[in-house]
């Protein structure tokens, strides 16, 4: 009896010292080894980084300015509610500058495109009036508004004839208007 | 060099593990002596029963489950004095069973151990096929077959040719003559070859698992693993980590510096390429007014333009329409220039709808 609770007592602190010594002792080491396999990591990219230190500074130079020429063709509102009135101005003034009728604007879409630090409006206006300032407000729109991408045209010519010339026409144009998002100001 | 030490030093190991193996495996005959043939008192893993202790007869089962012969045997020999069983192959749906029935007096000298395996069990498992030998140790005499019958010499069987004749074999084949010590060296080499069914025959009934027995070195040897791996383990974490730590500093407080740089340029080239697909998706659109005008140059009148996914549709009315279809495909700028719907005689002129794409070439035009 005396051997057999020996025996017992035995098995009972085989399975204490793995409960609370060597279990514990295991996931420290598993903690261990995952903070070596991190600072192994980091030394890595230090080593890297040290050997490559002038390539990396001449990079880096190098793609802030093309960045920041890649960035000046897109406006820096203080908001997107801001841009989107910005836009709306300006795109109504290059309209009646030319003397046609904005006859319908509407903000259909918005969204942003994380990786290249931009958002964006989508747009979808008519312009009515005489043919041929339609023709040129067209390409000033394009032309003056670097951020304007134009998705959709519809062009309607009322009594149609051949050329430019003064008839009614109706131009609907669905577009996307790209701003610099706050991350990237 | 290191190789060398090595192997010499798992050729110490293996030497230690087959010296302690056979110690541990204990010959019982009329004496009690080791596999080197040294006498023993320790306690055993295997003992050899030798073959005056027992008595050995077969009998066949019409069972081919190993675990159902189990229980029949284990029902059979229900009360029965201590006797030994091994479960033969299957044979025409059969199965052969071994009973040694062991002697009263021997089953309370068998001592402490974990297998009892009878001694002609395990020398027939070193006899060619068909073969038959003669065991003269210890003062005893008795045949062998390979097929695992064997017979103490005496009464009718006298002679090897006899034995082999009651076994079913050639009488007249060459009988092995095993002596004391052919025995002993091929007594290990049996107790390899046998299968694993017979050891889970064999395993003592009724055995308890004494710490005293051959766990204890045993489980000195698991703890004594598992703590070496532990210690090792943790100060090689802990070395390496230290090496790892120092030579970052060494590197010098640039680094950071340096890895912010890395990381900008990262960043920078993503947003870089991102941007270049923005600006190459942007189409210029107003190009659509140079087809309008080659158009126009054909006499066509244009009632629509509509610009989708880069498809522009063109409609209106011209004296001859294949006239506009082809001054439209001949411009540069356009492709796929093509009629969208068949053209319609409507007065003097004809209706047409003609789909084209940009191209973007010769806008400056």
């Amino acid at each position: 009896m005396g051997s057999r609770n020996a025996w017992l007592l035995g098995v009972a602190a085989v399975l204490a010292l793995l409960r609370f010594v060597v279990l514990p002792w295991g996931h420290t080491q598993a903690d261990a080894h995952e903070g070596l396999q991190v600072l192994t990591q980091r030394l890595d990219r230090s080593v890297g980084v040290t050997q490559n230190r002038a390539a990396i500074l001449s990079t880096r130079t190098q793609l802030e300015t093309a960045a920041a020429a890649a960035r000046s063709r897109f406006p820096s509102p203080p908001s997107a509610e801001a841009f989107r009135l910005d836009s709306q101005r300006r795109i109504g003034a290059i309209v009646s500058t030319s003397g046609l009728k904005l006859a319908l604007f509407d903000w259909t879409l918005e969204g942003k495109l994380a990786d290249a630090g931009l958002g964006y409006g989508r747009a979808r206006f008519q312009v009515e009036g005489p043919l041929r300032d339609i023709a040129r407000v067209h390409g000033e729109l394009e032309g003056s508004l670097p951020f304007l991408a134009v998705r959709e045209v519809q062009l309607n010519v009322m009594n149609a004839a051949p050329g430019l010339d003064d008839t009614h026409a109706t131009l609907t144009m669905v577009a996307d208007l790209f701003f610099l998002a706050e991350a990237n100001r | 060099m290191t190789g060398e030490r090595l192997n010499a030093a798992i050729a110490r190991l293996r030497a230690h593990l087959k010296g302690e193996l056979g110690r541990r495996v204990v010959w019982l005959t009329d004496g009690r002596r080791d596999a080197f043939g040294d006498v023993s008192t320790v306690a055993a893993l295997v003992t050899v029963l030798g073959r005056e202790h027992y008595a050995e007869r077969r009998k066949s089962y019409p069972v081919r489950s190993w675990r159902d012969l189990s229980r029949v045997l284990t029902q059979e020999l229900l009360g029965a004095p201590a006797t030994l069983t091994v479960i033969g192959p299957v044979i025409d749906d059969r199965r052969e069973v071994a009973f040694f029935a062991l002697s009263p007096a021997m089953v309370g000298q068998l001592g402490r151990t974990l297998w009892v395996v009878p001694e002609s069990l395990a020398l027939c498992a070193t006899l060619p096929a068909q073969r038959v030998a003669i065991v003269e140790r210890h003062g005893l005499r008795y045949f062998l077959a390979s097929s695992g019958v064997s017979q103490i010499a005496g009464g009718a069987v006298r002679t090897a040719a006899l034995f082999a004749m009651a076994a079913g074999l050639d009488s007249e084949q060459e009988t092995l003559a095993l002596g004391e010590q052919d025995a002993n060296m091929r007594l290990l080499q049996g107790l390899r070859r046998l299968p694993a069914g017979a050891w889970a025959r064999l395993l003592r009934p009724g055995l308890s698992l004494d710490p005293g027995l051959a766990w204890r070195p045993l489980g000195t040897l698991a703890a004594a693993g598992l703590a070496a791996y532990l210690v090792l383990g943790s100060v090689y974490l802990s070395v390496t980590q230290t090496l790892r730590e120092r030579e970052l500093k060494s590197l010098g407080p640039e680094v950071a510096t340096l890895l912010d740089s890395q990381r900008r340029v990262e960043k920078l080239s993503g947003e870089q390429r991102a941007i270049a697909t923005v600006l190459s998706d942007r189409h210029l659109t107003y190009p659509l007014w140079r087809v309008a005008a080659r158009a126009w140059q054909k006499g066509a009148s244009i009632a629509g333009v509509a610009l989708v996914d880069g498809r522009v549709t063109l409609r209106g009315t011209a004296p001859v329409a294949t006239d506009v279809l082809g001054a439209l495909a001949a411009d540069p700028g356009v492709a796929d220039a093509r009629f969208a719907a068949p053209v319609r005689q409507s007065g003097v002129r004809e209706e047409f709808v003609i789909t084209l794409k940009l191209t973007g070439k010769g806008n400056d035009g």
